[in-house]
């Protein structure tokens, strides 16, 4: 896997938008931005601020967790974000960039920005096909506050081909496009770990969970009762969800949907 | 009973307790908060309004020693509270109307535009938000009346010049093509500014005379007078708006006025369907009247020609609209509607007129636009921003489009051409309105994005 020198990326920016191999990087606001064999990356303007969730933890089993665990801001150019000692926020690229299918990227700190303790990604691998401002997971390991000033560079875009031949793949559409700080897409961990055949799964709140266990015995009962009956349990249901005696992330709430 | 001079301090007391609450709301604004040039120009304004308002009451009573200068003092602090009352109207709306929270870039671009009228190089316009969905200018003239009052009591300053107020419904903070309705009001700005309203309402009240003679009452004349002066400031904002921004704005229009109504199942256009479409009321000219005038523009500056290629309804509306005649317009409730539509039809030249006039310096956008919109549209089509289009494949040069070319191009890939991005998608499903609602937010913000972009790279100078 070699990583791309610049004339390889010039080469790849000089292809229509249409075509698969095409690297996109918009705005370049200096020609100096290229180096030999890699892109400096400005920060951007909006960020997600971690905030205290309304329970104690972010559950993923909660819809909203991951839009309510941050607020939302916008710092203008010229003007700065205090990032206090050891606190985190996510901010994004102010380059949209879209990645051939046969390139992959990884986004570093700029070495400048690292010798101030301050981390941009911490999930630094960039897709093949990938389009959009990238998300910076950014953290402020040192013991003073830092200023962040929006427009400035704080990080390098390094290009690696990959060999692959198929370009005809349509794109994910989980995360094409985005322009702002995207929030984590929490998953249910009961979904994810019954891929790998677990039955069960520990809640915070309602203790041991057997997601497919518990719809089997509700769709049972459920068959046991007549048209009229079924109605009446779903509409108590209905009432203790409103009502928030079955908050929506317990995992039963989405068997009734 | 406590003496008059202190029942006086006591409200003197009430307003500078009120004014404090209005004003502090400006001082303690939210840091978090980014604001526009335009609205900080406005809470700058009112904090020292608030500011000269305390200052003026708290000298209470300052040389004052007889009983009629209380009471006048007292008939000040009336007048003031009034004021306010009114000003705090305006106050949360606007703090509200952040950069989080209205089309920031947008604005920028349109204001970009606007400043190339002659004579309006330094206009800024504060956004602010409105309860109901509906988009207006502040009337400047009713605004400047209240705050003046308050600064000649108080000494205090007049309303920065240049500046307008124009609300949008709070839910459309994001959004870029309804906000594409907005230079409608900009429009209602320059006609005041120009004082369009005193011309107009000569030349209707001489049209009324050519078509009435003596026969109106006075009291009707002076109704359909200002009837007429009521369509003709609407009119000129829509061949304004048009003028600005080209055919987003009657594509906005048709969207909101849900103008696809008038088209039968082979959408062509159906009499029967347009009912209500074609009637004037005592506010406003009908939908289709009014899309018949924007499309004079479109032909005036060129966009028509491509613009009938685009495959959608919303043209579809547009040519119906194109295609009336007067006799296809009514003014029911009104005796004699004819007549009065006579010399309504006679004034509209003038308002064309009046707005070449005013546009001399704006040139069309739509030069721009033909030469970009393919580009545009095939970066959306591969769901990438549309800020710096390679001009040529092979060579390594790439062009920034013009906002306004670059707005078009987006709504016509919006109304045309949604699917050709939908088909690059995974799982994404052409006849799913959720999937093409969600997509189309998604154009919206490549779009935002790319106007934002733009702005950089002019400011940089590069290419």
């Amino acid at each position: 896997m070699a990583v791309l020198s610049r004339r390889a990326i010039d080469d790849r920016r000089r292809l229509a938008v249409g075509n698969k191999s095409s690297l996109v990087i918009t705005p370049i606001l200096e020609n100096d931005a290229f180096d030999e064999d890699s892109i400096d990356l400005r920060l951007g303007t909006h960020f997600l601020m971690p905030q205290v969730p309304p329970q104690p933890f972010v559950d993923p089993n909660s819809p909203n967790a991951s839009v309510q665990s941050y607020l939302r801001l916008h710092i203008p150019l010229g003007s700065y974000f205090v990032l206090p000692a050891h606190q985190t926020v996510l901010g994004a690229t102010l380059e949209y960039i879209k990645l051939p299918f046969d390139i992959s990227g990884q986004i570093l700190t700029k070495s400048s920005v690292a010798r101030m303790f301050m981390v941009i990604e911490t999930a630094p691998w960039i897709h093949p096909l990938y389009r959009g401002c990238l998300t910076l997971e950014i953290a402020n390991v040192s013991n003073t506050a830092i200023l962040i000033y929006p427009g400035t560079p704080v990080g390098q875009l390094i290009l690696f081909e990959v060999a692959r031949s198929e370009a005809a793949e349509k794109l994910s559409g989980t995360y094409v496009g985005p322009v702002y700080p995207e929030p984590p897409v929490l998953r249910s961990p009961g979904r994810i770990l019954s891929g790998i055949g677990l039955e069960k799964y520990r809640h915070p709140f309602y203790g041991w969970i057997a997601e497919k266990e518990l719809a089997t015995e509700i769709n049972q009962a459920m068959a046991k009762l007549t048209a009229d009956e079924q109605s009446k349990v779903k509409a108590i249901i209905r009432i203790l969800q409103s009502n928030g005696a079955l908050p929506s992330n317990n995992p039963a709430t989405a068997l009734f949907k | 009973m406590r003496p008059l001079v202190d029942q006086v301090r006591h409200d003197a007391a009430s307003l500078y307790q009120f004014v404090s609450s209005i004003a502090s709301l400006c001082e303690s604004r939210n840091p978090a908060a980014a604001y526009l040039p335009a609205s900080e120009r406005f809470f700058r304004y009112l904090e020292e309004l608030g500011r000269a308002t305390k200052r003026y009451v708290q000298d209470f009573p300052g040389g004052r020693t007889q009983a009629i200068q209380y009471l006048d003092m007292r008939d000040e602090i009336a007048v003031l509270r009034a004021s306010w009352q009114f000003l705090h109207a305006f106050l949360k709306p606007a703090l509200d109307s952040d950069t989080l929270h209205q089309p920031s870039s947008l604005i920028e671009g349109l204001t970009t535009r606007f400043r190339q009228i002659d004579g309006y190089s330094s206009t800024d316009f504060a956004i602010f938000h409105t309860d109901e969905f509906n988009y207006f200018n502040v009337r400047l003239h009713k605004f400047n009346k209240v705050a003046d009052s308050i600064a000649s009591i108080v000494q205090g300053p007049k309303l920065p010049e240049k500046l307008a107020l124009i609300g949008i419904p709070y839910s459309q903070s994001s959004s870029i093509f309804m906000n594409c309705l907005i230079p409608h009001e900009m429009g209602h700005y320059l006609y005041g500014a120009m004082g369009l309203g005193s011309r107009v309402r000569r030349a209707a009240e001489q049209e009324l005379l050519k078509n009435f003679g003596t026969q109106l009452k006075p009291l009707d004349r002076i109704g359909i007078t200002g009837i007429l002066t009521q369509w003709s400031e609407e009119l000129f904002c829509d061949l304004f708006a048009v003028r600005l921004v080209g055919f987003c704005y009657p594509f906005a229009y048709i969207e909101l006025f849900d103008g696809s109504k008038a088209l039968d199942g082979n959408s062509a256009f159906s009499s029967a369907r347009a009912s209500g479409m074609t009637d004037f009321d005592e506010s406003y000219p009908p939908d289709l009247f009014r899309l018949k005038q924007q499309v004079e523009i479109l032909v005036k500056d060129q966009w028509w020609s491509d613009l009938v290629l685009v495959d959608s309804h919303y043209v579809k509306v547009l040519e119906a609209a194109k295609q009336m005649t007067d006799t296809d317009f009514d003014f029911p409730g009104m005796t004699d509607p004819d007549r009065v539509l006579k010399a309504f039809f006679t004034i509209v030249p003038k308002i064309f007129s009046e707005l070449e006039s005013l546009t001399t310096g704006l040139g069309s956008a739509c030069g721009r636009w033909k030469t970009e919109h393919v580009a545009v549209e095939s970066y959306l089509e591969h769901g990438v921003v549309p800020s710096s289009l390679l001009e040529k494949e092979g060579e390594a040069k790439f062009n920034q489009p013009d906002s306004i070319a670059l707005v078009n191009s987006a709504y016509k890939f919006y109304v045309e051409s949604l699917h050709r991005l939908l088909a690059h998608i995974k799982d994404a499903d052409d006849s799913d309105v959720r999937t093409r609602s969600e997509w189309a937010s998604k154009v919206e913000v490549w779009t935002a994005k790319a106007i934002e972009d733009i702005g950089l790279l002019t400011r940089k100078g590069l290419t």
